[in-house]
């Protein structure tokens, strides 16, 4: 058998991630095991130092990843999400359905704003859940326009996750963000085109809030314009930098950050305790996300040395086949795993073993934009990883901030509709691969 | 009798220096934190010399460690990674005391506690310890043969570039001794029959 211990590694690796010990020392833990195993020379583990030393540690481009954190964080406990969710439900809670666009509507903003996610599902689910179950909303669609626009922070750019995938696939972070920015739209844009047609053919299951006799609809008005001040100038200086190529992802993150620490200051929210523990946050998520690099940094190095590229590829059939036959497989396959892993897992393993082959197909397209196109699916794809059952992380937020009568079940049932949609959202840029080249070509002249 | 009771207390005692060992190793992780404000000022600073058109911020005669003479453009784009680089290594200690490592547990969910510790136990010594010693060893020769050649920046950066580097062999050491820890506590709970106090300590 010529792919005998790769195929070891892969099903060491399977029980592994799935006896729950931590993904990054799994990893890390399974290349030294087969060094020994497989008798690779020890050399191999050294050049894994040098390399995680270059390739991770002095990455001047990843200290976006810490950077976008905190910022995400800041964001979250600058009270920005309450004041908005304030503002734009009283202009269209009394509309049947006012209150979920109120709450998509957020989700895109703020996804827009930061590079991870800003309005997280927990927050939005402790603000808003409670208001639409008690307006006699479905659950199920409460709970899942709250999952997946809390979730589209990670795709809308600016992204924590395009700045790895960059990273890993050699591609400029400017026409990633670029090439995201359309389709991450498309899928916002598509909740919200969901929830009209609910509101307009099953009323009942979004009955109207009454309307608050607080303020007048001009006030109203009035505040949410001053609301959506703070998130504007985040994207214009954010997202606006790196997208015109004035700022490099780093700096308009570091921008970005300090904008948002003084909006939490202004906000007279923040309190020393709290920062604190944006601070521990920030450290624990940055090397949560650098720890499963250096692990797969580990694990590839060996597995490559054990033929395990060969393996993928020749399972993929990727020297014969159809090269959307290809690109669909791959597609399909991260689907699955985004049931099972998130993200931060998938990008670091799938990553680097597809693409190679996926640089090789021919789409009539130069290699250059295909790996761009096939970045942005990707991202499209990893967005699942958040909410296809059984293991996504926003339905396990959901359903502990949920009422105990609300059982998986209902989420589970809720998050079908959302999950189709991204998969439209899909198909809809494998289909047309200028939804996601289109927007870098026009504004960098790629 | 006498001896049944002073195992209890040898237990116990190493139960707890266990413990202490954990908390200390971790404690490097918390201070990492305070580097995440230093790489926001620093990174804003970069961007408000390139607007300025500055390109020293500061000289002087006698030469310190790192630095050099002086710190320019090039020094603080070192610094930024340097600080990146403290922050991941010790941070990543921290994450595996405060069991913020992301863990696939929709099946280990299920599993009795006991179970589970068992697996933190088989983890610690299959997966964590064989790779946290290699690579203490591995990165110690890389950060010592940067020092013996004295590597530094090529285009006038920091220099030294073996205290950034010794970030490596101490953050892998921390781990090592962290999982070393753990495990011994582990197996004495596991060994104790107790299944109701959780492995890991996470401050939440």
């Amino acid at each position: 058998m010529e792919y005998t211990w790769p195929l070891l590694m892969a099903v060491a690796l399977l029980i592994g991630l799935f006896s729950g010990y931590p993904v990054a020392l799994v990893l890390a833990g399974v290349g030294v095991i087969f060094t020994f195993l497989a008798d690779v020379p020890l050399i191999f583990l050294s050049t894994g130092v040098a390399r995680i030393f270059s390739g991770i540690l002095s990455n001047w481009l990843l200290i976006a990843v810490p950077l976008f954190v905190f910022m995400g964080l800041m964001l979250e406990r600058s009270g920005i999400a309450q004041r908005l969710l304030r503002s734009l439900a009283g202009i269209l809670g009394p509309v049947p359905g006012g209150y979920a666009f109120a709450v998509a509507i957020i989700g895109i903003v703020m996804a827009a704003s930061t590079g991870i996610i800003g309005a997280s599902v927990v927050l939005m689910g402790v603000l808003a859940l409670p208001v639409m179950l008690q307006n006699r909303y479905k659950p199920e669609i409460a709970t899942g326009i709250i999952a997946a626009t809390g979730t589209l922070g990670i795709l809308i750019p600016p992204s924590v996750m395009l700045v790895v995938l960059g990273d890993t696939l050699r591609l400029s972070v400017g026409d990633l963000f670029a090439g995201a920015l359309i389709p991450g739209l498309l899928l916002g844009g598509l909740y919200i085109v969901y929830l009209i047609i609910l509101a307009i053919f099953w009323p009942q299951t979004m009955p109207p809030l009454p309307p608050s006799e607080r303020a007048g609809f001009g006030n109203t008005l009035l505040q949410l314009c001053r609301d959506l001040l703070g998130p504007l100038a985040l994207i214009l200086t954010v997202l606006g930098s790196i997208i015109a190529g004035i700022a490099t992802p780093t700096e308009s993150a570091a921008l970005g950050a300090l904008g948002t620490f003084l909006l939490a200051l202004l906000s007279r929210q923040l309190s020393w305790a709290q920062f604190v523990a944006v601070l521990n946050e920030t450290t624990k998520t940055t090397a949560m996300i650098m720890f499963i690099m250096i692990g797969a940094t580990v694990f590839s190095v060996i597995f490559r040395k054990l033929g395990g590229d060969g393996m993928i590829a020749d399972a993929l059939g990727a020297e014969e086949g159809n090269p959307y036959a290809v690109l669909g497989v791959i597609m399909l396959f991260v689907f699955i795993l985004g049931m099972f892993l998130d993200w931060v897992e998938i990008t670091f393993i799938v990553v680097p073993i597809v693409a190679p082959i996926i640089a090789g197909l021919d789409f009539g397209l130069p290699s250059e934009q295909v790996l761009l196109w096939f970045a942005i699916l990707f991202a499209v794809n990893l967005q699942t990883s958040f909410l296809t059952p059984p293991f996504g992380y926003a339905l396990f937020y959901i359903r502990g901030i949920a009422p105990p009568e609300l059982g998986i079940d209902v989420i589970y049932r809720g998050i079908v509709p959302f999950v189709v949609i991204q998969l439209i959202a899909l198909a809809l840029t494998m289909a047309f691969p200028s939804l996601a080249l289109w927007l870098p070509e026009t504004l960098l002249g790629r | 009798m006498l001896a049944a009771e002073s195992l209890r207390d040898a237990v116990a005692s190493m139960t707890s220096l266990c413990k202490s060992v954990e908390a200390a190793c971790a404690w490097f992780g918390r201070i990492a934190g305070w580097l995440t404000p230093l790489l926001v000022v620093s990174v804003c600073l970069g961007v408000l010399m390139v607007q300025l058109r500055l390109n020293a911020l500061a000289e002087w005669t006698t030469p310190v460690p790192l630095f050099g003479t002086h710190i320019s453009m090039n020094s603080l784009l070192d610094l930024q990674w340097h600080l990146f680089a403290v922050l991941v290594m010790l941070g990543g200690v921290y994450a595996l005391h405060t069991d913020a490592h992301v863990r696939v547990d929709f099946i280990a969910a299920r599993f009795t506690p006991r179970t589970r510790q068992i697996i933190t136990l088989l983890g610690d010594l299959l997966f964590l310890l064989p790779f946290a010693v290699l690579m203490t060893w591995f990165s110690w020769t890389f950060t010592m043969s940067a020092f013996q050649v004295h590597e530094g920046s090529s285009y006038g950066g920091l220099l030294d570039r073996w205290i950034v580097k010794a970030v490596l062999p101490l953050g892998f050491a921390l781990l090592t001794l962290l999982g070393a820890a753990r495990a011994v506590r582990t197996a004495i709970e596991i060994a104790r029959g107790g299944g109701d106090t959780p492995v890991s300590d996470p401050e939440r």
